[in-house]
């Protein structure tokens, strides 16, 4: 009697100033995170805008001059010159290159891992594995490309007989041990979430432990799976010390995996840190940062209609 | 499906290395262009031509000398304070002048063709605690200190711009930021200093020598340091912002090291090589065997 008497008081007067509290506290905490995207990005366009709009700018560089091939006919990243030359396609292969490269190492083994977590992993050993995965996701990035400059460009370059010690593949190889965590991390959730029932009944109609896992839980749990891949490409083509610390940072155009490569984060990197306020270069730089920032936005953007699609189609709703 | 996108890929992957081994092919490391020893290079060595898309650049010249130390077929350039590990190589003037070896004497004597002053920079004359830590720094002390770390002091008759202005230093933390090259001596000039000098507050950063010229422009630093001299644009900025010239004090000299890895047999090279390295003309070492002998 006296509890129920509590409880009802708890409901009535003064709790309700605290939730109303708390819930300013909650709401403003979601209005700030998205105002800091929304500024960090508005800052990042514009220090990027004079790049279109600027006569002075445009005296050395315009957005045509860094797509179309240079004077000499090929295309060339030399900032720093008697004559600067900002040719993007060049760091356009190479962040894609590099992200390739990781995926292809990430993904396969992320999901597999993932799909042996959740199905497969005796309960204790799943309790273990879990974690010890997501601590490499707390490694800060400047040690894993260290361990690539030092280790694993070597192993690489032994294994494969390369010309170049710091290439696409071992940057990559670096990249996909940042990556990996994540996807794994996601997709695990995404497998772990699909309801017992599910294995239940198929198990029931006869189906072995990894028919159930491949062809009944996998294809139940694929949105989350596919938005595990895409946080794992956002995360590839926005790292920024591995691959500069690995990758030798020449920015040639070559599509060879075996070659050296630079990325639009490690020039960011690289360059920012030296350029005269307000130079052409600097706003050169503003505008690498906000292409990429678009370009990670649309990526997600496309990718969450596709979940969306993908659930829908699951849920019967869709053809 | 996906087995077997991964399997291609793989393949494919695997087939575009495997038959590039060419033991010729040289490789080139340098330095990320926010570095001093990136313009000096490309001044000094390639007269102002651009660099060959191909030379890899790292940031420091401790990864560069990591990178040629494990690359048998690479060579690199960077301060001489850091080499270690790997084998410097003589470098001549030109096909006739003798090959001089990286050395004290010979950097300090102007005989080795790529050596240069390292430079504090600040934006008037400096005053108070600024000016006697750099008074410090130009005294047989200090420059001691720079032999320690593998610089070349200053001779004589090239020091003393700065005479200490006894007794009337001001307390005050001092901040010096720039060239990756000089991080290290600038380190242990301040920590030499901070030990002698009871209560002085020396604070160095790297960065690069551009950033240390920005730093000092936008009134970040008090003093730059930089492996280049300022060029005409930069001291027109700090003109217009502060009213004043930009104070250049040189503190200590720099030889720029070429540098091979330790089983090369390469015996000296040309400043002309080392230009057609570095802009793409020479590509394999064979090349230069023939013009080097």
């Amino acid at each position: 009697m006296d509890q129920r008497q509590d409880e009802l008081l708890l409901l009535k007067g003064r709790p309700r100033l605290i939730e109303t509290l708390l819930e300013t506290a909650v709401r403003s905490s979601a209005v700030i995170v998205i105002a800091a995207l929304v500024l960090i990005f508005v800052f990042v366009a514009k220090e990027a805008i004079p790049l279109l709009t600027s006569a002075d700018v445009h005296n050395e560089v315009t957005v045509w001059t860094m797509v179309r091939p240079q004077e000499s006919g090929d295309f060339s990243w030399q900032p720093v010159s008697e004559k600067p030359k900002y040719s993007l396609p060049p760091l356009i292969v190479g962040t894609l290159k590099v992200s390739i490269v990781a995926l292809l190492i990430a993904i396969p083994l992320a999901i597999l891992a993932a799909i042996y977590t959740s199905e497969f992993a005796p309960q204790q050993f799943r309790e273990l594995l879990k974690p010890v995965v997501e601590l490499l996701a707390g490694m800060p990035s400047v040690v894993i490309g260290f361990f690539a400059l030092m280790v694993v460009a070597t192993w690489v370059q032994d294994a494969f007989g390369l010309i170049f010690r710091l290439n696409a593949i071992t940057a990559g190889i670096g990249l996909s041990l940042a990556v990996i965590p994540i996807v794994y991390t996601v997709a695990e959730d995404a497998l772990s979430a699909v309801p017992q029932a599910f294995r239940d009944g198929s198990t029931a109609l006869g189906a072995n432990p990894w028919q159930t896992a491949w062809r009944v839980v996998l294809p139940a749990a694929m949105p989350g799976v596919f938005a595990a891949c895409v946080l794992g490409f956002g995360r590839a083509i926005g790292e920024t010390m591995i691959v500069l610390m690995a990758s030798g940072n020449a920015a040639m155009m070559s599509f060879d995996p075996a070659e050296s490569f630079r990325s639009f984060s490690a020039t960011i990197a690289a360059e920012l840190g030296e350029v005269v306020y307000g130079s052409p270069h600097y706003h050169v730089l503003f505008f690498l940062g906000a292409f990429l920032f678009v370009v990670t936005f649309l990526l997600n953007l496309a990718a969450h209609w596709y979940v969306a699609r993908l659930r829908a189609r699951l849920e019967g709703k869709l053809k | 499906m996906k087995p077997f996108v991964v399997t291609l890929a793989l393949v494919l992957l695997l087939s575009g290395c495997g038959s590039k081994t060419d033991e010729g092919t040289i490789i080139l490391y340098g330095r990320e262009n926010n570095s001093g020893t990136y313009m000096y290079f490309k001044e000094h060595v390639l007269a102002k031509a651009d660099f060959a898309p191909n030379v890899q650049t790292l940031p420091g010249t401790a990864a560069v000398i990591n990178a040629v130390s494990r690359d048998r077929r690479s060579i690199g350039y960077g301060g001489i304070g850091y080499v270690k590990g790997v084998r410097t190589v003589p470098v001549k003037k030109d096909d006739q002048s003798p090959a001089v070896e990286p050395t004290l004497q010979n950097v300090v004597n102007g005989s080795y063709p790529i050596s240069r002053d390292l430079y504090f920079y600040t934006v008037q004359e400096p005053q108070g605690a600024v000016r006697e830590f750099i008074a410090w720094v130009l005294t047989n002390e200090g420059q001691e200190v720079s032999e320690k770390v593998g610089y070349y002091p200053l001779p004589a008759d090239r020091r003393g711009q700065v005479k200490s202005s006894e007794g009337q230093a001001a307390k005050k933390t001092i901040t010096v930021k720039g060239s990756d090259t000089m991080v290290i001596l600038g380190q242990r000039w301040a920590e030499h200093y901070m030990a002698k000098i009871p209560g002085a507050v020396v604070q160095v950063t790297g960065g690069g020598s551009g950033t240390g010229i920005a730093a000092l422009i936008n009134g970040a630093t008090d003093i730059c340091e930089s492996s280049r001299r300022l060029d005409s644009k930069e001291r027109a900025q700090i003109k217009a912002k502060f009213g004043k010239e930009p104070v250049e004090i040189p503190v200590a000299m720099d030889g720029v090291a070429v540098f091979v890895h330790a089983s090369n047999p390469l015996k000296t090279i040309t400043l002309p090589e080392l230009q057609a390295l570095y802009t793409g003309h020479i590509k394999s070492w064979r090349e230069l065997g023939s013009t080097a002998r």
